[in-house]
């Protein structure tokens, strides 16, 4: 008799909603049906997990019907997608959705046959003022994702791109793309690859204290702008494991630093 | 600074009173509250009472979880592995466990008993999920009133992305709920 007890429904809603922020958001809906009280519950869920791997049909229609009628008075804190096929409006209902719930961390990773975002995606996440973190990338299989050229994250604590571009545009001057993010303390560059030849690239921003540049970055040497300003810079991270030369010229480019005397270190693995 | 007394006395849901290591026992902030704000268990008379979520079982598994953790040195991959371990109990327990943590608002514990049980209730069908629950299901007679408001044309559009996902009843019910929500 002790082992037929009912032990979750002693749960109260809040927990029972926090169990669903670990869950993806297709099988937090289902919940609805378990019973009466379950009805309503996953309307609250503040974390949001698509994966529309092998289910492009099923979350195109899906993910607007969601939002739909998911209680708008509530919050979203975490959304997580990983974007298969994801159609363009979808996209962009998405990021709209985040920027009026007060989102705080963003990790979209596109896969393969990704068209490019919709070119409302990022002017509607620069307007998501909740936003502290943001992972952004797309998989090596594909090309790199194009990226505005100055990136409007006035919140954002903590950026982690990879397998992304950053263009210079026409005139090709050097790129600078983290100079307006005033906050941003750790920023990730991963598997990726600086604008067109014939730009520059560099680092400037005023809060920054953490940086890690791994693998797979494609660049020619002298794209590196021997101009980058990281007064704050604190700590170093550069994992190149293809190539030593590489390793050697990142390096480099950050000595400027360390002639000025800021706490540095670096890492190969 | 006020030394650290070294023991707190805490009574359990079924009144019985113990004594724990102060240091353990603060990891938990309701009772870090307690001892701080209203000078509790420092003796047997003023035991703090615990939440009725705590059993006796509840507390000694919480205290072993605080126990692991409160000791330095330990490598993310040592609590890492002891976490699994420690959830890996039955769904009646890691309920009660759950509970329990709450109360005594011990968050690491909440978020890692959450992500099992979200764990266990992931990718199955809503009866799977209430017959390891043992949840009793107060919806199915529902299903024939509301069904007459369906609008047929909402129900096609809507079955093309629930279909095949679970039994026919519950594909109405899931319909019904998007519905008229």
């Amino acid at each position: 008799e002790e082992e037929e007890k009912d032990r979750l429904s002693d749960l109260p809603d809040a927990v029972l909603q926090h169990i669903m922020n670990f869950m993806n958001t297709r099988d937090v809906v289902r919940t609805c049906v378990l019973s009466k009280r379950w009805n309503n519950l996953w309307k609250h869920v503040t974390t949001l997990s698509f994966s529309s791997l092998g289910k492009v049909l099923f979350y195109n229609k899906f993910v607007p019907k969601f939002l739909a009628n998911r209680d708008a008075s509530t919050s979203l804190i975490d959304l997580n997608i990983e974007v298969y096929g994801f159609k363009a409006p979808n996209l962009t209902r998405i990021a709209k959705y985040a920027a009026q719930h007060n989102a705080q961390h963003l990790e979209i990773t596109t896969q393969y046959n990704f068209r490019g975002m919709p070119t409302s995606f990022f002017p509607l996440m620069f307007s998501c003022h909740s936003l502290t973190s943001l992972v952004f990338g797309t998989c090596v299989s594909n090309p790199p994702i194009k990226l505005p050229k100055s990136l409007f994250f006035p919140t954002l604590k903590t950026l982690h791109l990879f397998n992304v571009r950053f263009d210079g545009g026409i005139d090709h001057h050097c790129v600078e793309p983290f100079s307006a993010c005033s906050v941003l303390s750790t920023l990730t560059l991963e598997g990726y690859s600086f604008c067109n030849d014939a730009d520059t690239f560099c680092i400037t921003n005023s809060s920054l204290s953490i940086l890690k540049i791994w693998d797979n970055i494609i660049f020619s040497d002298d794209q590196l702008s021997s101009t980058c300003d990281l007064p704050f810079l604190e700590e170093v991270n550069i994992k190149i494991l293809s190539s030593p030369m590489k390793y050697s010229v990142v390096a480099g480019w950050l000595q400027y630093k360390r002639v000025r005397g800021e706490r540095q270190r670096e890492h190969v693995n | 600074m006020k030394m650290m007394k070294p023991y707190v006395w805490l009574q359990t849901s079924d009144d019985s009173i113990q004594q724990v290591e102060q240091e353990i026992a603060m990891f938990c902030p309701l009772i870090c509250q307690e001892i701080i704000q209203k000078g509790m268990g420092s003796s047997k008379n003023c035991a703090i009472c615990l939440p009725q979520q705590v059993s006796p079982a509840m507390l000694s598994l919480i205290l072993d979880y605080c126990r692991f953790h409160q000791v330095p040195g330990r490598s993310n991959k040592e609590r890492k592995s002891y976490d699994e371990k420690f959830v890996r109990i039955d769904t009646e327990r890691l309920c009660e466990l759950t509970s329990a943590a709450d109360s005594l608002q011990l968050k690491p514990l909440v978020d890692l008993t959450s992500r099992a049980l979200a764990r266990i209730i992931e990718g199955k069908t809503p009866e799977e999920i209430r017959d390891i629950f043992h949840l009793p299901d107060d919806l199915t007679e529902n299903v024939e009133v509301e069904e007459e408001h369906v609008d047929d044309r909402s129900v096609d559009d809507l079955l093309s992305f629930i279909n095949g996902n679970d039994g026919g009843k519950l594909n109405i019910l899931t319909i019904l709920i998007f519905v008229f929500t």
